[in-house]
């Protein structure tokens, strides 16, 4: 019944999946924590015209599904703004939009939940707004935040299996290609999903550990 | 540490200036119209009971908070400067501010010292980088500040890890670290337990016979009429009195004060022969660190 050998011949498309999925993940990450860093800041500016457009920003990203964010960036972008994007664009960005929301908002927690006394312990001793920023409040801010950091980047991997829906070739997509012409769709996504567990696994308990780390 | 600047004028020989200070926080008055002046070397003690605005007031002279209205002024520099009307007088930009507080070291009750970095690089980082002092040299000022405080073996060791009177004194040593000319100190013994108080007063002790120029909030009496050159007293944000430990806790005059001193009156009476005894060892020697 349970046919492994569909999956061995397949293999090499499989792989070219887990790459792109791979390849989206890392990237969208390492772009969303870079946005993320500046509209969290801009969240705990003291200006308004900072704070109010990062409030908006992360709040209309948090509150859309992302498989419709991802379809608007896809579809309507094109319309309204008459930029066409490719589905490998649209998928970038809507990730990435969509995580350094999030992220954004663990760093917001996150240098809320920093002592006030170290702040003004620096602002005694005569250091800069931007000095403190970096160098008393966010390493602290940091470890308080790597355990949400990191879950939220787990979700992330999992969500660039939505990209499928835009006909980006990820994991999920080339499974689903695969399964169309083997009729073994039951192999290839427990073979999916045992790719998933076993990267994602292991970040779940080393989150876990830290968690446990920093209470 | 430099000679005391001579300034002709009215403000020669003053540190620090606060002249009609005012803060009110949802309709509740903390400070009610403050005049303070803290000359050079003098160390002034700030009592009064609990709530009575004493943190406000010394977080108000660096402007760590900021008062409604009032001036504050720091070796001249005016760092502050407020009608009643909320007309801003003289400006301070935000780098004068700094460097005016790089020059006044601050102990807070809770020590504050940054977690994540080590005792060493505590002392270090505002040297290092607000006053662009080489790192070696500042590396050897603040092994030499450890040293003095008897914490030289934990250079390198996360502040997390000390006790809390080995803490306040790594506190102590990165304000003095920056060469500051005034110290203002919050309660820097009352987060500790009692058998570490007496290593925290004793760098305190040094620092004032040294004649470094203070400010300190305490509840330790006799601290306050062992040190103190000036004893101030406020009372639900009101100054109500200033002068001589003698005169001020021995012999108050003002009902109020009366009443402030009265609670602690035991204690007083029990300390009358310290203070008779006490006698100053360098009267007027200019502000060094130890
Ligand atoms: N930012 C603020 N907002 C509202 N109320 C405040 C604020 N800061 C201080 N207060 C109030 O002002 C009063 C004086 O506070 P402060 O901390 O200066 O007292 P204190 O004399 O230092 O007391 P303690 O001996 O307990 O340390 C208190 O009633 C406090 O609740
Ligand atoms: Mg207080």
């Amino acid at each position: 019944m349970f046919d492994t050998s569909v999956v061995v011949q397949n293999a090499p498309l499989l792989f070219r999946g887990l790459l792109v999925t791979l390849a989206f993940t890392v990237t969208t990450i390492v772009a969303g924590l870079c946005i993320g860093l500046l509209v969290g800041m801009a969240q705990l500016s003291r200006t308004r015209l900072l704070r109010w457009p990062a409030r908006v920003y992360v709040e209309c990203l948090r509150n859309v599904p992302l498989l419709v964010t991802l379809l608007w960036i896809y579809y309507a972008l094109p319309i309204f703004a008459h930029i066409s994007v490719t589905r490998m664009t649209a998928g970038f960005v809507a990730l990435t939009l969509y995580v350094s929301s999030f992220y954004a908002e663990i760093l917001r927690g996150g240098v809320l939940a920093v002592d006030r006394g170290h702040i003004d312990a620096a602002t005694a001793l005569g250091m800069s707004r931007g000095h403190i920023f970096f160098r008393v409040v966010l390493p602290q801010a940091v470890s308080k935040m790597l355990p949400s950091l990191v879950g939220q980047s787990i979700i992330q991997m999992k969500n660039t299996t939505l990209l499928s829906a835009i006909t980006v070739p990820d994991l999920l997509y080339q499974g689903t290609y695969v399964s169309s012409f083997t009729y073994h769709p039951v192999e290839i996504y427990t073979c999916i999903g045992a790719i998933f567990l076993a990267i994602l696994l292991p970040m779940t308990m080393l989150a876990r550990r830290m968690e446990q780390r920093h209470g | 540490m430099a000679e005391p600047v001579r300034n002709s004028g009215p403000d020669e020989g003053v540190a620090l200036r606060a002249e009609d200070i005012c803060m009110a926080r949802g309709g509740h008055i903390i400070l009610d119209h403050v005049n303070l002046t803290i000359r050079r070397g003098e160390v002034v003690v700030l009592l009064g009971s609990s709530g009575s605005g004493k943190t406000t007031l010394l977080r108000s002279l660096n402007l760590l908070n900021e008062p409604d209205s009032g001036r504050v002024s720091v070796e001249g520099t005016t760092i502050f400067d407020r009608g009643p009307d909320g007309r801003q007088g003289t400006r301070c930009t935000p780098r004068d501010l700094a460097q005016v507080r790089a020059r006044m070291g601050m102990v807070f009750q809770h020590f504050n010292l940054f977690p994540h970095m080590t005792v060493l690089a505590n002392i270090v980082e505002a040297p290092c980088r607000v006053q662009n002092i080489p790192r070696p040299q500042a590396e050897a000022r603040a092994r030499a500040l450890l040293a003095q405080m008897g914490l030289e073996r934990f250079s390198s060791v996360r502040p997390g890890r000390l006790s809390g009177g080995q803490q306040q004194r790594v506190g102590i040593a990165r304000a003095l670290a920056m060469e500051p000319s005034i110290m203002l100190l919050d309660e820097p013994t009352s987060a500790l337990d009692t058998e570490m108080v007496g290593e925290v007063v004793s760098v305190i002790r040094t620092l004032a016979r040294a004649g470094m120029t203070m400010v300190m909030v305490t509840h330790e009496l006799g601290l306050a009429l062992e040190l103190a050159d000036r004893v101030v007293i406020l009372d639900q944000g009101k100054l109500i009195a200033d002068g001589p430990p003698r005169t001020v806790l021995l012999h108050p005059t003002n009902a109020r004060v009366q009443r402030f001193v009265g609670r602690f009156h035991a204690s007083v009476e029990a300390l009358r022969p310290l203070w008779e005894a006490r006698r100053h060892d360098n009267p007027g020697t200019s502000p060094t660190a130890p």
